[in-house]
């Protein structure tokens, strides 16, 4: 198989124990390129856990993280960033003292200006990358209908602001899996309605996406594939639609 | 370059693991370590006896003192213009940027690839590098070194600057510096020729007051800022990035 055919993102036997508590235990899945996989569970399940560690957050107990055919179990998570693997947060980890703009572009990946070259040399040596990265986060915050927050402090925005940059910020690392933790969390439902349609058309363009979310209506629409995990294991697996008639998730969420 | 490497050393030993407070904190402990080592340990360096440097700047030692002296400020005004340019380098920049990102949120920085212990480093090992600078500025000025030269106090002195001037530009910094550590540090001096200081130090029969005064002053300073004006004279800028909104 090639690695442009194999899954963008394969977890295979993945565990992580806090102590005596097994919060992930052999989870295998994984995400196709390009589609929307949604990571759904009652609370405690170990979906956030599951996350952190393919993100690079934690390190796994055992089992591997294989991202775009290349093993990358434990590696850190700046190193997954740069590769292309990129996860947003369940609260919104905006740059509080940065303005909005500062908050994309500062995410620009291997920007000149940041190389010890770049420092000594001064504008005329990242002047032009610069250009570029402003356009381009311009052209983003325009497609979230953000373009007068644009020097606003991040601090300052509403939740689903943050949320927002927290999404454009990620995309302006030129993603090829977004790891998205629970992304709808407090947004009222026609803010959440938008990033919905964001996030299809950012998977229609060959973006692929992994999501972890608890609004089930949400993941019904978006999602191709789900995964249910409970108890740190993976319960089920299928569309939503088939996955709500099966008896064990029902029993998972009633007891969960 | 003593200074950048020693930095580096701090950092790598420990910071890669603290929070910025408590990076803040270790390094004090190593200067007040550093200076123990110094004290305790005659043969290595003198002791709080110090060390004697004896060619006091060589390409102007045959002149004048006076000249001595004013050449000798304008030596330290091309360091500072030289250092504050270089370090506008820094600051200004994306590199600057991405410092200010990390400083906000350092988990968010490395889910944006951020190296955040490498540009640790490199903070400290140039931070090191430009105390190192000014400390050999100071030594020659002084031509002598010992550990109680520089104290507790002095640190302190210098965090003031600070946080009058205005955290987080350079700026802000600068001005700070001027007004701390020149007016006032230095002007106290200057106090000891008001007649009525005068009186009153030997009224309450305290030589020294007027010294005292200046670090009275700056303790208030220090307070009145953090509660009145906690962004400093000069807050840290907005940055523009020249569009068609405001």
């Amino acid at each position: 198989m090639t690695v442009a055919q194999r899954p963008i993102l394969e977890v295979k036997n993945l565990a992580k124990n806090y102590g005596g508590v097994q919060a992930v235990d052999g989870v295998s899945f994984t995400v196709e390129r390009g589609s929307i996989t949604g990571l759904i569970g009652p609370n405690g399940a170990g979906k956030s856990t599951a996350l952190n560690v393919i993100g690079g957050l934690l390190s796994p107990a055992a089992g591997s993280v294989v991202f775009d055919g290349v093993d990358v179990t434990g590696q850190p998570m700046h190193r997954l960033a740069r590769r292309g693997l990129v996860r947003t947060f369940q609260l919104a980890r905006v740059f509080g003292n940065l303005t909005t703009i500062e908050n994309l572009l500062v995410a620009a990946p291997s920007h000149r200006g940041d190389s010890a070259i770049g420092i000594l040399a001064g504008k005329r040596y990242w002047g032009d990358q610069e250009r570029q990265m402003v356009a381009q986060a311009r052209e983003l915050l325009a497609s979230f209908g953000m373009t007068d927050r644009e020097d606003e402090y991040a601090r300052n925005l509403s939740g689903g602001q943050k949320r927002a940059v927290e999404t454009m910020r990620a995309l302006m690392m030129k993603p090829k899996l977004l790891l998205l933790d629970e992304p709808m969390a407090g947004l009222s439902p026609s803010l959440s309605r938008q990033l919905e349609d964001m996030f299809l058309k950012l998977s229609a363009d060959g973006l692929s996406l992994l999501l972890v979310e608890h609004g089930l209506d949400t993941v019904e629409r978006i999602c191709g594939k789900v995964v249910v995990m409970a108890q740190g294991k993976v319960l089920s697996e299928g569309r939503m639609a088939e996955l709500r008639t099966r008896r064990e998730v029902q029993d998972a969420y009633v007891i969960g | 370059m003593a200074g950048a490497v020693v930095g580096v050393l701090i950092a790598i030993t420990g910071l890669k693991r603290l929070r910025q407070d408590y990076q803040a904190m270790a390094m004090l402990v190593v200067s007040l370590m550093a200076a123990t080592v110094v004290s305790a340990d005659t043969p290595f360096l003198n002791g709080n006896a110090g060390l004697v440097i004896f060619p006091s700047f060589a390409p102007f030692s045959d002149q004048d003192p006076e000249v001595q002296r004013w050449a000798f400020v304008g030596i330290v005004f091309v360091a500072c213009a030289g250092a504050y340019f270089l370090l506008r380098r820094f600051t200004a920049g994306p590199f600057g940027r991405t410092l200010r990102a990390m400083r906000d949120d350092d988990l968010a920085a490395q889910a944006i690839g951020k190296d955040v212990v490498r540009l640790r480093l490199a903070v400290q090992a140039v931070g090191g590098a430009f105390g190192g600078l000014s400390g050999a500025l100071l030594v020659a000025f002084i031509s002598g070194w010992s550990p109680s030269a520089w104290a507790y106090i002095e640190t302190l002195a210098l965090l003031t600057a600070v946080i009058v001037g205005g955290m987080g530009n350079d700026r802000g910094v600068a001005v700070g510096m001027f007004l701390i550590g020149i007016l006032i540090l230095q002007g106290v001096q200057f106090l000891n020729d008001v007649p009525a200081l005068k009186a009153l130090e030997s009224y309450v029969n305290r030589t020294g007051l007027t010294h005292d005064l200046g670090w009275i002053v700056l303790g208030t300073l220090t307070i009145v800022f953090i509660w009145l004006r906690p962004q400093g004279i000069f807050p840290e800028r907005r940055p523009r990035y020249g569009g068609q909104t405001s």
